[in-house]
């Protein structure tokens, strides 16, 4: 029953910090852009705006429209409560690493059809380039998985795999990990829409994918999209920092654990924010068709992590 | 089961449909009524085959009928008796649909042929005899190929008859060579024949029985047949076609490669061999699924996917016999086999959804159609399920294979040998498969969603009667998903009792904990639920108004089209597509050219087209020794006689 109670929590600790690290993204990003950039509270106070206006909604779009941000962000639900933050063994039995990717699988899909609701340009631009990317994802988002998964004994179940790491000790930081994570960091990079696979922050022009896809919402349904693509990148994050790094957080459910769990994951996914903005001040976004190049990096970084796993 | 009943529930089933047959060629109004619904008494009895196994136990029976060839005997276990019923309620929600759709063939006669379809497809699938299972397989070929005949355009009809043959001649070849070394005609007799065959006789034989049926399923370069018959061909058959007749072909390759063949572990380069090809198969339809236009083409080559995924883990099957435990053995056969299950519900609603839309609009193109959502709700509801369950999204059964599929890849790294295969396997089942769920988002998005893309309205909405048929397979991918582990479970036990494998079910006991769909399905459904509940309380005012386009008007054209929406992966994969720019004069106007691009299957092209020509060309060489004079064919007859003479004295 604590089980229950502390994983339901981490889940809703999760979803309520999610506009918070998106809110700390943009204002790195403006400091770093030498602009003072809105409050990092800012994208709470846009969600609830969001929530609180009225909705517009295209005469071609049909009832599947409306439906789409419900699903999305219901399967964001599903993988926050899935996914290990504070506490490694959560208490959402009924999925694993193979199945979160088909779960994202679920959000991309239904994230497309919307776009393709509106009858414009725009929304089908965004999909037919969303659609391009998460064919060369695919493939490298589950090579590195199997690879954290070969090297903790080939296990899928995700509450295993942070024992498992820890228990490995320094040992663990052989290349195979490393390269994994680094191809997983890739694929954050292109399915959470950040530079140099998108601009997040463009709205009507020619290069965008995300916005494009979410350009027919508004009032509510805008909103749960926004939460759900914050959630999106806070999921990510945070399996880089439970999965792939798990050291810190808590393996029992003690308060002292759980102390150190929340502090530890606050402090990595910070980090990978930052490094996120650090990345999005740096580089310009890609051309899009030099970004299956970029794509066949991460395949060959995971693919090589494989080897490694298997050669040292 | 007791033997007198086997027999009445054999006749149960089969001599409706024989009635069928016969009722359905008599030239009256009400043939085709008549012969339907007797094959739909017998698609109804042959659902019930598994729960009557379950009930009383393998079904065995020899037929009385005198035969110069031995006994005709069927023999219904646990495997094939749980394929034949989802097969019959595939067939019976697809007779039920034909019942009442508008462009179904009226006449008897192609009741007739559906009910000539069941019969072979059950008796090819419960086959005990080698010489009923060998008929029963040409006729499941001769009566697709009857069925798929329509108006003057047989041309792919006959494309299909040609290489199904050559199939056919594979197969029959590869059973005649193990009735050689096995005794007697009773095929559950035979089993592991592989170490009475020697490693070079039966990978021979593997290798005849992959291509055999390969060429049913879809295999590189057998493939070019599939998207023009389906087509061309009527909705009912290609529905039938793609389900219930590659059921047929995936369980008997299954019984015969690891039932009466036997893998053993000196199989190792063969494996990998059609492992290759497989995978090879699996992106290639894949990929060309994204560049057609055709609702019915997607689907050909979205078929020809799923099957060679079904045969990448038969492949692997192989694969992990050298040094893998049974129960991944097990494990990766189970995923093949529920692939195929899955693929026979949610293909034939997804054929069906696109027979139905075509009957709506009165276009094939995809291109035409779009904005059917906001039409028939109800309709797209459904075909949303179909393209779900296809694009392997949770909770539908299409996921639930998959993740088999990607969970026994993993499971068998380790395996002496197959540290650099198993993940370029995975990275086929991945590519593969959000490929196809690209294709699928298209074809749906194309279809239903947007604004209608023609000027055509849509003349007629869809009925209730042609809706309900869909609604149960529907229903069926959802329930295929919710119990997946039982599925998995029941088909481990089915695969234990029909092969040489020992049945091993930890590692299938091993991952009923870590896959739990109705939890998954719930939790999704609550949260959806909750949050829309909320907003409908908390309600805010939501106007319609005409989607914003920079103060123009816009119009059909100004859509994003369904050539574009591929192009981005096409111009990625572009050395892979054999797509032909073309550039001609507009005759509109005088100083405008007109760019266009076209794919062609490059089989065809570059295989198939010289292949021909090679042929014609031998042809009209021994067509010069035909000159009509006399003198010569006595000149031929000198020569034969010489040749005969001289070869006689030195043999």
């Amino acid at each position: 029953m604590t089980c229950v109670i502390l994983s339901l929590s981490q889940a809703a600790l999760m979803i309520a910090l999610s506009p918070l690290f998106a809110g700390i993204l943009r204002k790195t990003k403006a400091r770093m852009q030498h602009r003072v950039g809105s409050s990092v509270f800012q994208p709470y106070r846009d969600v609830a705006k969001l929530f609180r206006k009225s909705e517009t909604v295209s005469k071609d779009a049909s009832w599947l429209f409306r439906f789409i941000p419900y699903v999305c962000f219901g399967s964001m639900v599903l993988l926050s409560l899935m996914t290990p933050f504070v506490l490694a063994d959560v208490a959402a039995p009924y999925g694993d690493l193979i199945s979160m990717v088909y779960i994202f699988t679920l959000y991309r899909f239904m994230m497309v059809l919307g776009g393709l609701e509106g009858g414009s340009v725009f929304g089908g631009m965004g999909s037919s380039r969303e659609m391009m990317m998460s064919v060369l994802i695919e493939p490298s988002l589950l090579l590195s998985l199997m690879a954290l998964s070969g090297l903790t004994g080939g296990s899928t179940v995700m509450s295993d795999i942070p024992p498992a790491l820890i228990g490995m000790g320094v040992i663990v930081l052989a290349p195979a990990l490393v390269l994994a994570a680094s191809s997983f960091f890739i694929t954050l990079l292109a399915e959470n829409a950040r530079v140099p696979f998108d601009n997040p922050s463009t709205h009507l022009e020619l290069t965008m994918v995300h916005e494009g896809m979410l350009i027919e919402y508004s009032g509510r349904g805008l909103g749960l999209m926004e939460l759900s693509s914050m959630m999106r990148i806070m999921i990510f994050a945070s399996m880089i920092g439970a999965l792939f790094f798990p050291w810190g957080i808590a393996l029992t459910s003690s308060p002292a654990d759980l102390a150190v769990g929340v502090a530890s994951m606050l402090l990595k996914v910070l980090m990978i924010m930052l490094a996120i903005a650090a990345i999005e001040s740096y580089l310009a976004k890609y051309r899009l068709f030099r970004l299956p190049n970029l794509l066949t990096a991460s395949f060959a970084l995971s693919l090589l992590a494989m080897i490694s796993l298997y050669i040292l | 089961m007791f033997p007198v009943y086997d027999g009445l529930y054999l006749s149960l089933m089969l001599v409706p449909a024989v009635f069928g047959v016969v009722v359905g060629a008599v030239p009256s109004k009400h043939a085709k009524a008549a012969s339907a619904s007797l094959c739909g008494w017998s698609a109804l009895m042959g659902a019930l085959a598994y729960p009557l196994f379950l009930y009383g136990g393998t079904v065995s029976y020899t037929f009385p009928v005198p035969s110069a060839w031995g006994p005709y005997s069927v023999l219904m276990d646990d495997l094939s008796s749980m394929i034949v019923s989802i097969s019959s309620v595939v067939f019976l929600a697809v007779l039920s649909h034909m019942m009442r759709s508008a462009s179904a063939p009226r006449n008897g006669k192609y009741a007739s042929l559906a009910c000539t379809l069941f019969i072979a497809c059950v008796l090819a699938m419960c086959a005990d005899t080698v010489m009923l299972l060998l008929m029963a397989w040409e006729t499941v070929t001769l009566a697709t190929f009857l069925m798929s005949l329509r108006g003057k355009n047989g041309t792919a009809a006959w494309k299909f008859f040609v290489i199904a043959h050559v199939g056919g001649l594979m197969v029959i070849c590869s059973f005649l060579a193990m009735a050689s070394y096995a005794d007697g005609q009773t095929l559950s007799s035979w089993s592991d024949l592989s170490t009475v065959m020697g490693v070079p006789a039966s990978c021979g034989v593997i290798v005849l029985l992959f291509v055999g049926f390969g060429t049913k399923l879809g295999l590189i370069p057998f493939h070019v047949w599939m998207p023009d018959l389906y087509s061309s061909a009527p909705t009912h058959t290609s529905a039938l076609m793609s389900t219930v007749s590659s059921n047929v072909a995936v369980l008997v390759l299954f019984k015969s490669v690891f039932g009466y063949v036997g893998v053993s572990d000196e199989m190792y380069v063969l494996a990998v061999i059609l492992m290759a090809a497989s995978s090879f198969t699996a992106i290639w339809g894949a990929l060309e699924s994204l560049v057609q236009t055709e609702p019915k083409r997607i689907l050909a080559y979205s078929s020809m996917e799923n099957m060679a995924l079904v045969l990448l883990c038969f492949s692997l099957g192989m694969l992990f016999s050298d040094g893998g435990s049974p129960g991944l053995i097990t494990m990766v056969l189970v995923a093949g086999l529920f692939h195929a299950l899955n693929h026979s519900v949610f293909k034939s609603l997804m054929m069906l959804t696109v027979g139905s839309a075509e009957d709506c609009t009165g276009e094939t193109a995809m291109e035409r159609m779009g904005g059917l959502a906001k039409l028939m709700p109800a309709f797209s509801i459904v075909s949303l399920v179909a393209v779900l369950s296809m694009a392997a999204v949770p909770p539908f059964n299409g996921f639930a294979s998959e993740w088999l599929m990607v969970q026994s890849l993993m499971g068998g790294e380790g395996i002496h040998m197959t540290e650099i295969i198993l993940p370029l396997g995975v990275a086929v089942v991945g590519i593969s498969g959000m490929m196809a769920a690209v294709s699928y988002a298209r074809l749906y998005g194309f279809m239903f969603l947007g604004r209608p893309r023609s000027e055509r309205r849509v003349s007629k909405m869809i009925g209730a009667s042609s809706l309900a048929p869909m609604v149960l397979l529907a229903l069926l991918c959802f329930a295929m998903g919710i119990f997946a582990t039982d599925i998995m479970g029941r088909l481990a036990g089915g695969i234990g009792a029909s092969t040489t494998i020992p049945s091993d079910d930890s590692y299938m006991a091993h991952l009923a904990g870590t896959l739990n769909v109705p939890m998954l399905a719930g939790i999704l459904l609550v949260s959806v639920f909750a949050v829309s509940g909320l907003s409908r309380v908390f309600r805010k005012k939501s106007t319609r108004s005409p989607t914003w386009d920079c103060g123009t008007p816009l119009t059909e054209e100004m859509q994003y089209s369904s050539v574009g929406f591929s192009q981005p992966l096409v111009r990625v994969f572009h050395p892979l597509y054999g797509d032909v720019m073309e550039l001609s004069d507009d005759e509109s106007s005088k100083d405008c050219k007109r760019y266009s691009i076209r794919f062609a299957e490059p089989f065809a092209e570059r295989l198939y087209v010289p292949l021909s020509n090679l042929v014609m060309k031998g042809a009209k060489y021994v067509g010069r020794t035909q000159n009509g004079n006399i003198q010569s064919y006595f000149g031929y007859i000198l020569i034969v006689l010489v040749t005969l003479l001289v070869a006689v004295r030195f043999i």
